[in-house]
C-alpha cells in the first residue's frame, strides 16, 4: 500500500474498543456546539417568532407615523422604522421561521437520520442570529438606509449580507438533505408536500435573495466608496433592497404555507390526496411565479407597468385557486374533523387568495393604484397593503404547521384554545393590516377615499397589532408545552408520513431501520389502509 | 457439477450529498453575479444610450491580461476535469498533478488580476463604473480565492487516501465550483473587459 493510502480496513485497537463513549455536551456547550437539526429548528422558532413581534410593531409604529400630519417620528427615524420593520419581517421573522420548521420537519419527513451538513446548519444559525441582532443594533445607532452615521449606514448593510447569506447557508443544508438524503422508495414526487413546499420555497429563496446579497453588497461599497453611485440618500438606497419585501418577490414566503395546507388537510381528511401530481405542480408553479428579483423599481421606474408584472401577478392566482381545488376534492372524499391546525391554514390560504387578488389588481395600472404613495416610505400604498396580506397568510400557515406539529417538535400538544384563539386574530389582523391601504390605494381613481386615509391608517396599524398579538399566542402555546402528559408517536392519530412513525420529540438519530417507503403516504401503507380512489 | 454464477449484489445507493450541496451553493453564488452584472449592463446602458462615456477619464483597462486570465482559467477547467477523470480511473499520480496544475492556474489568475487593477488607474470612487467594475472583480477574485481554498482541501484528502474510483464526490464537488467560478469569469471578460 502506498505511503498516500488510508488503510481503513484495520480492526479497533484494544485502546479503542475499550473506550467509553465521549461525554455528550450539556448546558452553554450543548446549546452552541449543536448540530442537531431538531435543537436548530426549535431554536429558529422561537427567535424569530421574538423578532416577528419585534417587526411588527416597527410595522405598527411606521404606519402610526402617517396618520394626520406625519409628526409622530423625525423624518429619518419615521423611514430608518418602515425601513427595519419591512426587512425585518421577511429576513429575521417569516423567512427564518419557516426555515426553522423546514429543518426541523424535513429530515424527518424524509427519512433522514440527521440534516445534511449539520455543522454548516449550525454556522448558519448563528450567523443569521448574529447577523439579525447587529442589523438591529445597526438601525438603532441611526444605520440603515439614509442613516446619518456613516459607519452605522456601512454596519447595518454588511449585516444584512450576513443575515441573507446566513438563511442561504441554511437553506442550503435543507434543500440538500430534501434532494438527497431521501430514504429508499421516497422518490421526489412522493416526497411530503410540506417538504415539497420546502424545496420550492428554498429553491426560490435561493434564486432571489442572492440579488439582494448582490445589491446590498454594491450599495455598500458605493457608500463605503465616496457615494458617487447610488450616494447616501434613502430614497435612492431603499429602492435596491425594498423588492425583497414587495409583490411579486414577497410571495416566495408565502410557498411553505401551501406545502403544510398540502399535509394537513389530506391529514385531517383521512385520506390520500387525489390529483397529487396538481398539487406538487401547483406548488411548484407559485414558487415559479413568486420568484421577483426581477421586477426591482430601482431598475427602470416603469417595471410595475410591464406586460411580465402584471402577467404573473395575475397568473399566481391560478395556481392557489388548482390547490385549493384538490383539496376541496379530498375533504369531499375523506371524514374531515375540524381541528385548530385546518382552521388556521384555512385562514393562511385565504388570506393569500386575497393578497393574490389584491396583487391582480395593483398591476392593472388604469386602477391607478401603483400612484399614491406612502409619503415617509416612498412605497406605493396598495403594494405595501399587498404585501401586509401575503405576510399576514405566511404568519396563519406558520402558526397552522405549528400547532400541527407541535407535538413532534415539544414532545406535547400545544393548547388548542390558545390555537382556536390565533385563528380569527390573524385572519381579522392580517386582513385589516392588509386590504386598509388597499383601499387607500384607489384613492388616486377615486378621491373621496381621501378623507378616510386616517381611518384607513388606523385600521392597517390595528391589523398589525392584531398579528402581533396572533404570534404571541404561538409563542405562548410553545412556552406553555413543557407541563402535561407526553404526546403519542402519531399525536393526532391521522398522521401519514415518517415523521409521525417516531417518537414526539424524535431520539438522536430519528429512527431505527426504516422500509422501504412505497407511497407517499406510508403509515396509512402500515395501517393496510390501501384508499383505492386515489389516483 | 459446476455450481451456478450469480450477478454481484447491486451496489447501495450512496447519497451524493457534497455534490448536490456544491451545486445549490453554487446556484447561489452564480445569482449574486448575474445580480451584479445585471445592475453593471443596466448602468452601462443607460449611460452609453445617453451619449456619455462609461469609463472614468484616464481610465484604461488593457485587454492582454483579462485574455491571458481568460486563456488561463479555460486552461484549469480542462486540468479540473482531468482530477476528476484521473480520480475515478484510480490514477493517483495523474489526480494530484491536476489538482496541483489547478491550483497553480489559480495563484497565476490572482497574480495576473492584482497586476491589471495597478495598471487600470481606475479608483474605485471615481463614478458608478468604477464602483461597479470593483465590486464584480472583487467579488470573482473572492469565488476564485474560495474556490482555490476547496480544492486545495479536496487535495489534501486525496493525498489521505479518502478519494478513489468507489467515492470521488469530494473532487467532482470541487471541480462544479471550479467550473461554475471560470464560466463567471467569461461573462465578466466578455460585459467588463472586451466591451468596456
Amino acid at each position: 500500500m502506498a505511503i498516500t493510502e488510508t488503510d481503513t480496513t484495520s480492526e479497533p485497537t484494544e485502546a479503542e474498543a475499550g473506550a467509553a463513549p465521549l461525554p455528550q455536551p450539556t448546558g452553554l456547550a450543548a446549546l452552541f456546539g449543536t448540530g442537531d437539526h431538531k435543537a436548530l429548528g426549535r431554536l429558529y422558532i422561537v427567535i424569530s417568532l421574538l423578532f416577528g413581534v419585534g417587526a411588527l410593531a416597527l410595522t405598527a409604529l411606521a404606519r402610526l407615523h402617517d396618520v394626520g400630519d406625519n409628526d409622530l417620528l423625525a423624518g429619518d427615524t419615521a423611514f430608518q422604522v418602515a425601513s427595519l420593520g419591512q426587512l425585518g419581517l421577511v429576513l429575521l421573522f417569516v423567512v427564518p421561521l419557516f426555515l426553522g420548521l423546514g429543518t426541523y420537519l424535513a429530515p424527518l419527513q424524509v427519512g433522514a437520520a440527521t440534516i445534511a451538513f449539520p455543522r454548516a446548519a449550525a454556522l448558519a444559525f448563528w450567523g443569521w442570529l448574529a447577523g439579525g441582532a447587529t442589523m438591529v443594533a445597526a438601525w438603532f445607532v441611526d444605520g440603515g438606509p439614509g442613516g446619518g452615521t456613516e459607519r452605522a449606514v456601512d454596519l447595518s448593510f454588511l449585516a444584512l449580507i450576513m443575515v441573507a447569506v446566513s438563511l442561504l447557508l441554511g437553506t442550503v443544508c435543507l434543500l440538500t438533505t430534501i434532494v438527497a438524503l431521501r430514504t429508499e422508495g421516497m422518490t421526489l414526487d412522493r416526497v411530503p408536500m410540506f417538504s415539497w413546499g420546502m424545496l420550492v420555497a428554498g429553491t426560490a429563496w435561493l434564486l432571489t435573495l442572492p440579488v439582494l446579497v448582490a445589491n446590498t453588497f454594491l450599495v455598500y461599497l458605493d457608500h463605503h466608496n465616496g457615494q458617487v453611485w447610488v450616494g447616501a440618500d434613502g430614497a435612492q438606497q431603499w429602492p435596491q433592497l425594498f423588492w425583497v419585501a414587495l409583490l411579486p418577490q414577497v410571495y416566495v414566503v408565502a410557498v411553505p404555507l401551501l406545502g403544510a395546507m398540502g399535509d394537513l388537510v389530506p391529514s385531517f381528511a383521512r385520506v390520500r390526496q387525489n390529483h397529487r401530481g396538481v398539487v406538487l405542480v401547483a406548488i411548484g408553479a407559485f414558487g415559479a411565479l413568486a420568484m421577483g428579483a426581477w421586477a426591482q423599481p430601482a431598475q427602470g421606474g416603469a417595471v410595475w407597468t410591464e406586460a411580465l408584472f402584471v402577467g404573473v401577478n395575475i397568473a399566481i392566482v391560478l395556481p392557489v385557486l388548482a390547490c385549493l381545488g384538490a383539496w376541496a376534492t379530498a375533504t369531499l372524499r375523506g371524514s374531515s374533523s375540524a381541528s385548530t391546525p385546518t382552521a388556521l391554514g384555512i385562514v393562511g390560504v385565504l388570506v393569500l387568495l386575497l393578497a393574490a387578488l389584491a396583487g391582480a389588481l395593483f398591476a392593472v395600472e388604469p386602477l391607478q393604484t401603483q400612484e399614491v404613495l406612502i409619503p415617509s416610505q416612498g412605497v406605493p400604498v396598495g403594494a405595501l397593503g399587498q404585501s401586509n396580506l401575503v405576510i399576514g397568510a405566511a404568519v396563519a400557515g406558520a402558526l397552522a404547521a405549528l400547532f400541527f406539529w407541535g407535538p413532534k417538535i415539544t414532545g406535547r400538544m400545544l393548547a388548542d384554545g390558545l390555537g382556536k384563539l390565533a385563528a380569527p386574530v390573524v385572519l381579522l389582523g392580517a386582513v385589516a393590516w392588509g386590504v386598509a391601504p388597499m383601499v387607500q390605494a384607489f384613492s388616486a381613481k377615486y378621491t373621496g377615499l381621501d378623507d378616510a386615509a386616517d381611518a384607513l391608517t388606523w385600521a392597517s396599524v390595528a391589523g398589525a397589532v392584531l398579528v402581533a398579538g396572533g404570534v404571541l399566542l404561538g409563542l405562548l402555546a410553545l412556552a406553555g408545552a413543557t407541563r402535561g402528559d407526553h404526546a403519542e408517536d402519531d399525536a393526532w392519530g391521522v398522521g401519514q408520513g415518517l415523521e409521525w412513525a417516531t417518537a414526539c420529540p424524535p431520539p438522536t438519530g430519528n429512527f431505527g431501520a426504516l422500509e422501504p417507503v412505497r407511497s407517499p403516504e406510508p403509515l396509512m401503507d402500515l395501517a393496510g389502509d390501501d384508499d383505492k380512489e386515489a389516483s | 457439477m459446476a455450481l451456478p454464477s450469480l450477478a454481484p449484489p447491486p451496489t447501495a445507493r450512496r447519497p451524493r450529498v457534497l455534490v448536490v450541496g456544491t451545486a445549490f451553493a453554487t446556484a447561489g453564488v452564480l445569482m449574486v453575479f448575474a445580480g451584479m452584472i445585471g445592475q453593471y449592463l443596466l448602468e452601462r446602458s443607460a449611460a452609453v444610450s445617453g451619449g456619455n462615456d462609461w469609463l472614468p477619464e484616464g481610465a484604461d483597462i488593457p485587454l492582454t491580461q483579462p485574455n491571458v486570465m481568460m486563456l488561463g482559467l479555460l486552461m484549469s477547467s480542462v486540468t479540473m476535469a482531468w482530477a476528476v477523470q484521473a480520480v475515478r480511473n484510480d490514477d493517483r499520480v495523474n489526480t494530484y498533478l491536476a489538482l496541483g496544475l489547478t491550483l497553480v492556474i489559480g495563484v497565476a489568475y490572482l497574480n495576473m488580476s492584482v497586476y491589471l487593477y495597478s495598471l487600470m488607474g481606475l479608483d474605485i470612487d471615481a463614478d458608478a463604473a468604477a464602483v461597479l467594475i470593483y465590486a464584480i472583480t472583487g467579488a470573482h477574485l473572492a469565488m476564485a480565492a474560495a474556490a482555490m481554498l476547496f480544492v486545495g482541501f479536496m487535495a489534501f484528502r486525496a493525498l489521505g487516501g479518502q478519494y478513489s474510483s468507489r467515492q470521488s464526490d469530494g473532487i467532482a464537488a470541487a471541480a462544479v465550483f471550479w467550473h461554475a467560478m471560470v464560466v463567471v469569469y467569461a461573462v465578466i471578460w466578455f460585459a467588463i473587459y472586451v466591451t468596456k
